[in-house]
């Protein structure tokens, strides 16, 4: 899906916008004039290593409550300074295979759509032994896609995991989501705690 | 001669003032209204869609108090996913008069194919708008067009999502 514009325009009262593998035509598309209101902007792109996605990102950085991207493809399009600009405000979505690459250099992660054969257990166990084996800082959040398990049998595991995270000053946090074709399993818990109360969805 | 019938003697109704229950009509408006919209979620969500339509569907069928109250609702929010449904909605919007507003749209590409111009019609007629989802279309979007919409629709939409399936 593509992405265009027949001239200037300004969108006065959008708060969100949200992008899944559309391309625009250009990066003056994405003007902060032409999006004065607008504050939560998301962008998932899979070819996003062919785009230079920097410049879009810190254009609108100053005014935006968050930023949801896809971690995996997009960090590497982006320079150690534009990464610091976005850090604070940014999730990075990335799948638990490719964790190990991002870990060390965001702030807020989420491990997405896990298989749904992977059992709770070697989800955990896979983490563990990728943040034991990282000596380099870690994000502050780090926000599991799946259910936390209540299972006691289990709970050898879970307590193991969070006192290894909350010895490296890791929060971690469960939330689920059932459905990733529904707003790209919208990370509600990241949006609560970046935006408070402000900006109600439409 | 005796009745074939059993004698039965019914309670006597209480007077409407002193019955605990009340007909629908009797009940202050808000009252209803706030029952009406609590039939229905408030926002599109496609798990929900389907049966948030048919509830509200029912509700206009049932009394003409219903239907002045869940109408609107009805059409607040639209998913239009083939030709059918584009023509079938515009038909309805005509015969509406305009009267009530769509605030949410999940318009799918394959139902408008290359005729974007219907789309742009589709949203400038609503100007009560504040979200817009739109999923594989096979055109380019041309961003400009919606800031072109009637001028409280441009300016009341808050939320644009455009993706691929």
């Amino acid at each position: 899906m593509d992405l265009c514009s027949a001239g200037p325009f300004v969108l006065h009262r959008l708060e969100e916008l949200g992008l899944q593998d559309v391309h625009p035509d250009s990066q003056q598309l994405f003007s902060p004039s032409a999006f004065p209101a607008l504050r939560v902007f998301s962008f998932f792109f899979q070819a996003s290593h062919l785009y230079d996605i920097g410049p879009l990102l810190l254009g609108l950085e100053p005014q935006l409550d968050l930023l949801w991207i896809d971690g995996s493809f997009q960090l590497n399009g982006l320079g150690p300074d534009e990464l610091d600009r976005i850090n604070r405000k940014t999730l990075f979505d990335c799948p638990l295979r490719r964790i190990a690459e991002i870990l060390p250099y965001v702030q807020f992660c989420r491990i997405t759509n896990p298989s749904p054969n992977t059992r709770f257990p070697n989800t955990l166990q896979a983490l563990e032994d990728i943040v034991r084996a990282s000596s380099t800082p870690l994000p502050s959040v780090l926000y599991l896609a799946i259910k936390e398990s209540v299972d006691p049998t289990l709970e050898g595991w879970r307590q193991s995991f969070w006192n290894m995270c909350r010895a490296r000053n890791m929060e971690v946090v469960y939330e689920p989501v059932f459905d990733w074709n529904i707003d790209c399993g919208r990370p509600t818990e990241f949006y609560r705690r970046m935006r408070g109360g402000k900006g109600k969805r439409a | 001669m005796t009745s074939l019938c059993p004698r039965v003697d019914y309670p006597t109704l209480p007077s409407p003032s002193s019955s605990p229950f009340r007909p629908f009509s009797q009940l202050p408006i808000e009252v209803i209204r706030n029952i009406v919209d609590s039939t229905a979620p408030s926002h599109y969500h496609p798990d929900t869609y389907p049966e948030r339509q048919s509830t509200l569907r029912s509700l206009c069928l049932t009394s003409r108090l219903f239907c002045q109250l869940a109408k609107p609702l009805l059409y607040a929010v639209v998913r239009l996913s083939t030709r059918d449904q584009i023509n079938a909605f515009r038909d309805t919007e005509q015969a509406r008069a305009k009267e009530i507003e769509t605030r949410e749209f999940f318009l799918d590409g394959q139902a408008f194919g290359e005729q974007l111009g219907d789309l742009y019609v589709l949203l400038a007629t609503n100007s009560s708008l504040r979200k817009i989802e739109l999923c594989d279309f096979e055109t380019e979007i041309d961003l400009s067009q919606f800031a072109r919409l009637k001028s409280e629709s441009a300016s009341s939409i808050s939320y644009i999502a455009l993706f691929s399936c």
